[in-house]
């Protein structure tokens, strides 16, 4: 296992990885706080309305998405660079533990710092913010769907900017946003034209959802059963995404300079 | 230590740059690997420490693949390529957050290198110049103390007494277990510093020899004029004509490492008839 994987020498890679970088991302860090503050502080301000907690929702899952993927497409810039890739691959470290180092960054790490700094913030607006007499409330992510979803979600995004960051050596984030709306939108087309070529219908249908259609002035809708479908689509999507992230280390692993 | 069987490599949509090459590198040796501009010294240099993946054939260091680029293989080797990238970390932090990956590493040894070399051992390396950022980069190379050292034009950028004194340090920090493999078109830089000598020409080796053995076979004169002489190669110069001749008289010159690369790459055939006749006698 110590061929593939040794945490001594990951906490090294960890610790080399902080020492090199730890300016830029503090750098980044308090870039982000400011956009967030921002972003929550202006809103809070303009409305006469309180922050309430859908709109703070809205507001922790947009940027975190955001931000999460543009971070994560630049935590393989390394490899984009000749001189530094050169560094980078020949270091005595397997590609597994440099693969899991860009992992941890951009996913643990971003998260919890992201999450940290949305809170500082959201804190001390609402503490300004006037609620009317109404009692303030603080959205809770940690409730068990709120955190499933955020985490599904940012897990998604985050497999897709992975790959990009593995396999773009310029322009990750904008290479990579291209790329997956183009493949979005040859999926939500071919799949609308099958099903239509199959049903010989003309119908509206979403990648992996349901089929809406109209007959003799009737809708009808064809899904699976909720609860299946939720079941389906979580699945899916896990499976989508560990293949992403396979394909990120394995891309990683073929990298020649 | 190195050996190198049937490779053949080419980036993707470019043609082949090394077709069925052999090399067998051993240690205790410093190499001077040598070929025109676009010959592939650079790629050849990435295909032995895994940074580029043969088509064909294969790059073994101890017998061992280096394609996959194994940890064990990675912390008993360093490269050190023409364009190099430094962190902005004085060499004492840079130490502390890379030496770790080298079992061999030895502290005093770096800062000796950078007192040789005359690098600030409290500036930031990516605040120095280029040569200093090289010569700080040589001086880890050489304290990680891998077994195999490969350098990509490693004088680049380097002054002239910065030339003499990597010279110097170079063939001081040669052992029997070390194998150093440094490439250049700077032929001159690797006077007095290698043993062994690999010429790279139109995808293939056409020299793997000790200089030794080069000044056993060949004798490298100045001469006024090359009538009646039996010349492999001549070539004009102010104070005549530089020539090789096949050595008759068994006595030693020094090897002209500049003037035989130019006769080797010219597509003189007698030359290096001669140096495959002379090995074929010797066989015998």
């Amino acid at each position: 296992m110590s061929r593939h994987f040794n945490l001594r020498r990951f906490g090294l890679l960890f610790k080399k990885q902080v020492a090199e970088q730890y300016k830029p991302y503090l750098m980044s860090l308090a870039v982000l706080t400011g956009l967030l503050a921002l972003l929550i502080g202006v809103p809070a301000y303009v409305q006469s309305r309180p922050l309430v907690v859908s709109m703070q929702e809205f507001l922790f899952v947009m940027p975190l998405l955001l931000a999460g993927a543009i971070f994560t497409s630049s935590i393989f810039s390394a490899l984009g660079d000749k001189k530094h890739a050169i560094a980078t691959l020949t270091l005595p470290a397997s590609h597994l533990e440099k693969y899991l180092l860009g992992w941890v960054f951009s996913f643990l790490i971003f998260l919890i710092l992201y999450t940290i700094s949305f809170y500082g913030v959201l804190a001390v607006v609402l503490s300004m913010d006037d609620w009317q007499g109404a009692e303030k409330q603080m959205l809770n992510i940690f409730s068990g769907r709120m955190l499933r979803n955020v985490l599904g979600a940012y897990a998604m995004v985050h497999a897709v900017a992975l790959v990009g960051a593995v396999y773009f050596e310029k322009g990750h984030f904008i290479k990579t946003a291209f790329v997956f709306l183009l493949f979005m939108i040859v999926l939500v087309t071919l799949n609308k034209q099958v099903i239509q070529l199959v049903l010989g219908h003309d119908l509206s249908a979403m990648p992996f959802g349901g089929v809406t259609l109209t007959e003799n002035d009737r809708m009808f809708n064809v899904a699976p059963p909720k609860q299946f479908s939720e079941w389906l689509n979580s699945a899916l999507g896990v499976v989508l995404m560990l293949i992403l992230w396979i394909a990120a280390y394995a891309r990683l692993r073929e990298k020649q300079v | 230590m190195i050996e190198i069987q049937e490779l053949s490599f080419g980036y993707p949509g470019k043609p082949l740059l090394f077709q069925n090459l052999h090399l067998s590198l051993s240690q205790g040796h410093i190499y001077g690997l040598l070929g025109k501009n676009g010959a592939g010294k650079s790629t050849l240099l990435k295909n032995m420490v895994g940074l580029c993946f043969p088509r064909h054939g294969r790059c073994a260091i101890h017998g061992k693949s280096v394609s996959g680029r194994p940890v064990d293989l990675l912390e008993d080797l360093y490269f050190i390529p023409e364009e190099i990238y430094v962190p902005a970390l004085t060499p004492q932090k840079f130490v502390s957050s890379t030496a770790c990956f080298y079992p061999n590493f030895c502290e005093d040894s770096f800062y000796r290198y950078l007192q040789e070399f005359e690098v600030p051992q409290h500036a930031v390396l990516s605040k120095l110049s280029f040569g200093q950022q090289k010569k700080a980069i040589i001086a880890f190379g050489l304290a990680a103390n891998t077994r195999l050292l490969v350098m990509d034009e490693p004088t680049n950028g380097l002054d002239i007494p910065s030339k003499v004194q990597f010279r110097k340090t170079i063939a001081a920090a040669l052992t029997e277990e070390r194998c150093i493999v440094i490439s250049t078109h700077q032929v001159r830089d690797l006077d007095s510093l290698i043993d062994r000598l690999v010429v790279l020409h139109e995808q293939k080796i056409i020299l793997n020899s000790s200089l030794d053995e080069i000044a056993e076979k060949l004798t490298f004169a100045t001469l006024p004029d090359t009538a009646g002489k039996q010349v492999l190669y001549a070539e004009d110069s102010v104070r005549g004509k530089q020539v090789i001749m096949p050595n008759l008289q068994g006595t030693y010159s020094k090897v002209e490492i500049e003037l035989l690369f130019n006769a080797l790459i010219s597509g003189n055939s007698s030359l290096l008839n001669h140096l495959k006749l002379t090995e074929y006698e010797q066989a015998f």
